[in-house]
């Protein structure tokens, strides 16, 4: 009885660390930025929940004591191991998001497909800034990547380049998608005079229809194309791209349902607990993190930059008919349909008879191919350099 | 490049146990843990390996305009020839109807 003090009683109480309760509070502020705000709420509170649940200390979580006395994986590593380590659960959500999406207004406007190019130049921005920040080269692709805006292709460069620091780019990239209604407007107006936010585009505003052949054969077209050039790319490019197919085949109804909901919800849930057993004290509370999180906005502020003045650089070479809205070229980050709904409002704004959404959808869309993409490249690029 | 395919669970914890009693899971003797600090073994699962790239800023920079030159331009005709796909689809499979 003698030995019996706090610290037997509590081993979890007295072995707190002040970075625990950091990290409690950073779970904590995740879970009110996903309820309160809903900010991006499928991935925020299980991140949010699972940060705090595995920073309280000697928690079963992450390891446990089996019943011999040996410490074992817990729940959160196997899932880590199976899901994450092996890429499984990333490539799941390409599937899920493939299925979601509608590449039709791509096939409508197919030149905006050049936007979703443009505005990826934030993540090879920050790559060269993070870099001078003392990143390594795969580090620093890692952290590029957020500027992505597209979760998943986060997830999976990060995994295969710098997996300690997965849990920092996934909260950063997330984030960041949460917040285009925020960080894109001012960067638009700083960078786009009043006449050329009006700029009308009547012609991208066209409904046409598109052959179910075309609909079926671009993803499997895409697939090997992409595979061709650039075999890394083919895991991000080629699951996306399948669930694509799922759902344009029209003869998958049920298993497209089933992968834009059912698989979805459930391996969000999985990833979004998963990535938070990265999101320990020790590997979180860090100079780096803040660095990383600095480094995300920066992305996000050059994808927009990038967009925009690609379109005012094809606005010099382009017929007064045919002049693009600039504000449309920041639709080419992948934040769907985010990015696309900010710009039609900035739209309206300016003037009440100006529709961008069909133009700015179109973009959005060329954006969500253009991330994966540049994933995809990134992944075959760097170690060639590093 | 390697190295990536070893990693393990991200679990890094420090737990001090190799005295204590192993039949159930009991808080560890405070104070038995202290007398024996030096000896304890650290059971760490080990956190997922790195991919470790060069430190030298230099190089890294200038790899990374390399890596931004290339890459812009890679996706610059990846999406040029995804246009000339559509374009040629809609010639080839055009919307009866």
């Amino acid at each position: 009885m003698g030995n019996l003090d706090f610290a037997s009683l509590f081993p979890a109480l007295s072995a707190f660390t002040w970075q625990n309760l950091v990290m409690i509070a950073v779970g904590a502020t995740l879970i009110y930025l996903a309820i309160k705000k809903e900010y991006e709420p499928t991935l925020l509170l299980p991140m949010g929940f699972g940060a705090i649940l595995v920073n309280i200390p000697f928690g079963s979580a992450l390891a446990q004591l089996d019943p011999s006395g040996k410490w074992a994986e817990g729940a959160l590593s196997v899932f880590f191991e199976a899901g994450i380590a092996t890429e499984v659960f990333p490539l799941l959500i390409f599937v899920a998001i493939g299925a979601m999406i509608d590449f039709s207004p791509l096939f409508r406007n197919p030149f905006l497909l050049l936007f979703g190019a443009a505005a990826q130049f934030g993540i090879f921005a920050t790559i060269a800034l993070a870099t001078v920040c003392g990143f390594d080269l795969y580090q620093a692709a890692s952290i590029g990547i957020i500027g992505a805006a597209d979760g998943p292709t986060s997830i999976f460069v990060a995994n295969k380049f710098a997996p300690d620091l997965l849990g920092p780019i996934s909260v950063a990239a997330y984030s960041y998608m949460a917040l285009v209604p925020i960080i894109q407007p001012p960067v638009i107006r700083a960078i786009t005079s009043k006449k050329e936010r009006r700029i009308k585009m009547a012609g991208a505003n066209n409904s046409k229809p598109v052959s179910r052949t075309t609909m079926i054969l671009f993803p499997i077209v895409v697939t090997v194309v992409a595979g061709i050039i650039a075999p890394a790319s083919l895991a991000l490019v080629g699951f996306l791209m399948f669930g694509n197919l799922i759902r344009e085949c029209g003869v998958l109804n049920k298993l497209s349902l089933g992968a834009q909901n059912e698989l979805a919800n459930l391996v969000t849930i999985l990833l979004g607990i998963t990535i938070a057993s990265t999101m320990t004290a020790e590997r979180f509370v860090r100079l780096d993190t803040l660095m990383i999180i600095g480094l995300g906005l920066f992305a996000f502020v050059f994808d927009t930059f990038g967009g925009v003045m690609f379109a005012k650089l094809m606005n010099v070479f382009m017929p007064k008919h045919m002049k693009v809205n600039p504000m449309v070229g920041a639709c080419g980050i992948s934040a769907f349909p985010m990015s696309a709904r900010v710009i039609h409002n900035m739209g309206q704004k300016e003037d009440k008879t100006n529709f961008l959404l069909m133009p700015a959808i179109s973009t959005n869309v060329g954006g969500q191919i253009g991330s994966v993409v540049a994933g995809g490249l990134i992944l075959a690029l760097i170690p060639l350099f590093a | 490049m390697t190295s990536q395919h070893n990693q393990t669970a991200p679990v890094s914890q420090n737990v001090n146990h190799t005295c204590c009693n192993h039949d159930s899971i009991q808080p560890v003797d405070s104070a038995h843990q202290h007398a024996n600090q030096t000896t304890s073994t650290t059971v760490e699962t080990p956190a997922p390996a790195k991919v470790k790239g060069s430190t030298d800023v230099d190089h890294n920079l200038s790899a990374s305009f390399q890596v931004m030159g290339i890459g812009m331009l890679g996706i610059f005709i990846f999406m040029a020839i995804f246009f000339g796909m559509i374009k040629l689809m809609e010639k080839v499979f055009p919307h009866k109807g």
